[in-house]
């Protein structure tokens, strides 16, 4: 790969993470048009494969950007990608942080805090209702709504719970 | 924030980077409800509600939400190297292992077993998003703008973003700009009360 490809995808990459507002996974799309379309870089298998990774994998799931990388040129390329995806929001979240905190005093930065808090926790509750529509059949979605439950009332440990569930899976429960 | 003072923090930067990887290790499918356990009811660095508003303004932020997170927690403690450590401890470590994973991603995939164990987990893992959720709503401050408008603006965004799929920006402006002009009215009104 030329030195302006790269110069391209970590361009495009940094300008994407600006415009990642609720997570990078909102513009997997545009980054799938970028390497696997426009470039063709890499294949529709590859990407997928990423994804899929990043989702098994601990951590952020931002972090599949560290694998397209790492398909394309090692670890170098991992370090670039993850480096040009995180680099520019971080930079701009820091400075935010810090104007909120200096203007915490203000009226309208006071009325985010208490306005934004419902709509996130929603967001939330959307988030797992939308997910628990991957598990069709009815005793799946009792086994999540168990352990909602369980999360919700008791301080069981969440790595039991974990534990619990890669078990179960293995077993062929769930 | 005056509750900082009963708040624990930690003591050191390297102990910011080990809770950070610790925390970042466990969330499969996830890091928010891990960092919400560990930081808000284990180690009582936050208040529900403190965490709740830096959980707001890190979704609100482009990239990964929960580096954001990181970042502002880091910033809090240990100023602009704090941010770092913080952003660092949350990547390194996992970076290694889907790296390593990445390697093997063939035989992963092949095996009933592994295969198995990670719809398992997933399943966990959307079970701790919703019981997160739910636990985080004792979070909502309540004392200003009253328990009635917050708790119709989480069902109204439930519904439109869960049921309707109505796509998240609008839901922001409206429901987040709705939210924000109650809020905006209530601390007005209490200021005008104070002053009289």
């Amino acid at each position: 790969m030329s030195a302006s490809d790269w110069i391209s995808i970590l361009g495009q990459f940094a300008f994407l993470s600006f415009l990642a507002v609720g997570g990078v996974m909102s513009v997997a799309p545009d980054m799938h048009r970028v390497v696997v379309v426009e470039l063709s870089i890499l294949s529709n298998e590859q990407f997928l494969a990423a994804i899929t990774l990043g989702k098994l994998s601990p951590g952020p799931n931002a972090l599949f950007v560290a694998v397209l990388g790492y398909q394309i040129a090692g670890i170098v390329g991992a370090i670039a990608m993850t480096g040009a995806m995180i680099i520019p929001s971080a930079i701009f979240a820091f400075y935010v942080t810090r104007w909120r905190r200096d203007n915490s005093h203000r009226l309208s930065v006071q009325s985010f805090s208490i306005g934004a808090a419902p709509v996130v926790v929603g967001l939330l509750l959307s988030t797992g209702f939308v997910l628990i529509q991957n598990f069709p059949d009815v005793f799946t979605m009792i086994c999540v709504l168990a352990v909602a439950l369980v999360v919700w009332k008791s301080r069981l440990h969440l790595m039991s719970l974990m534990a619990i569930g890669a078990f179960l899976g293995a077993m062929g429960v769930v | 924030m005056p509750s900082q003072d009963l708040n624990k923090k930690p003591h050191t930067i390297f102990e910011l980077f080990c809770v950070f990887s610790l925390i970042t290790l466990q969330g499969f499918g996830g890091v928010i409800s891990i960092m919400q356990r560990h930081l808000v009811e284990q180690r009582r660095w936050f208040s529900q509600a403190e965490f709740l508003e830096m959980f707001a303004m890190s979704q609100v932020l482009p990239g990964p939400n929960v580096c954001n997170l990181a970042l502002m927690i880091g910033d809090r403690f240990f100023g602009t190297r704090g941010a770092l450590v913080a952003l660092s401890g949350m990547i390194v470590l996992p970076m290694f292992v889907i790296l390593t994973l990445a390697g093997s991603y063939e035989q992963i995939t092949a095996g009933s077993h592994v295969a198995g164990a990670i719809k398992g987990m997933s399943v966990v893992a959307v079970g701790m998003t919703f019981g997160t959720a739910l636990r985080l709503l004792s979070g909502i401050q309540t004392n200003i703008v009253g328990r009635v408008i917050p708790t119709l603006v989480v069902l109204l965004v439930f519904y439109l973003v869960g049921f309707l799929r109505v796509p998240i920006f609008w839901v922001i402006l409206f429901c987040g700009g709705g939210s924000f002009f109650w809020a905006h009215r209530s601390l007005k009104n209490r200021r005008v009360v104070k002053e009289i």
